[in-house]
């Protein structure tokens, strides 16, 4: 009888603040990559000013890339691909979908709750 | 139930801290088991015994000490974020060569695998942020 691999446990992580303020997005990054090498399935949820971190070709004030959007792109490597922001928070910070880096996904409202109901871990950041 | 929390707000900031405090002794009030608490970003100064004299962080400071001795409860920094803001214990310091050291027991520097650690041992796990 073939048996079923272990489900592995679901993070989310939820991104609130802007990749410019403090170093935010850089530390729930780094909680994300070390759920993903712990065999964790990781999601991140970009919320409010938090989504803004999803545009890419960003610089700091010294006019250097921000290290932490750069970050971002290698998340697939480590096997996290779920990067979902909704609808109405585009639509608030008048972002189009198509400014967005590549493997972002759009939900509505209506799918949030499922967002949280379905993972066994939630790290606010 | 056993619980589990993340503080991300600094004493002198954000009411995080005294916000999970609380919530902390309703915890334990009510029988439920407190496995720990992980402090990460800005929630990492709580740690600090300097911040600790200050009068107006004093009482936050003997309140985490207070809640690991009456209940076991683990206080566990995360040491990257900790040392990106000054804060270091006396081993970090040795290997620093530093003659100075902000942070003691019953705060532990530890890695961020610790905090995966303490959520897999959770039912409930709550973030108390800015």
């Amino acid at each position: 009888m073939e048996t079923q691999p272990p489900m592995l446990p679901t993070k989310l992580i939820v991104i609130r603040h802007s990749p410019h303020d403090e170093n935010w997005l850089a530390e729930s990054l780094d909680l994300a990559l070390v759920g993903a090498v712990f065999g964790q399935d990781v999601v991140l949820l970009f919320m409010g000013q938090g989504v803004l971190s999803l545009i890419p070709g960003q610089h700091d004030a010294s006019g250097e890339p921000l290290n932490a959007t750069t970050t971002l792109k290698t998340l697939e490597i480590y096997g996290i691909k779920k990067l979902l922001v909704t609808n109405n928070d585009l639509a608030s910070l008048n972002i189009r979908q198509d400014a967005l880096m590549a493997g972002v996904t759009v939900i509505n409202e209506a799918q949030l709750p499922a967002c949280f109901s379905n993972a066994d871990h939630v790290l606010m950041f | 139930m056993q619980y589990g929390l993340l503080v991300l707000g600094a004493p002198f900031n954000s009411q995080a801290p005294r916000s999970a405090l609380r919530f902390a002794k309703a915890l334990v009030e009510q029988g439920h088991q407190l496995q720990g608490v992980f402090f990460h970003h800005d929630g990492v100064f709580n740690a600090s015994a300097q911040l600790g004299d200050m009068p107006p962080h004093a009482d936050l400071y003997q309140q985490w000490c207070a809640l690991n001795k009456n209940h076991t409860v683990t206080l566990d920094v995360c040491v990257s974020a900790a040392m990106q803001r000054g804060l270091i214990n006396q081993q970090e310091a040795a290997r620093q060569q530093l003659d100075w050291h902000n942070v003691a027991t019953p705060f532990e520097l530890t890695g961020i695998g610790q905090l995966v650690d303490l959520q897999n041992r959770c039912e409930r796990f709550i973030t108390f942020a800015p």
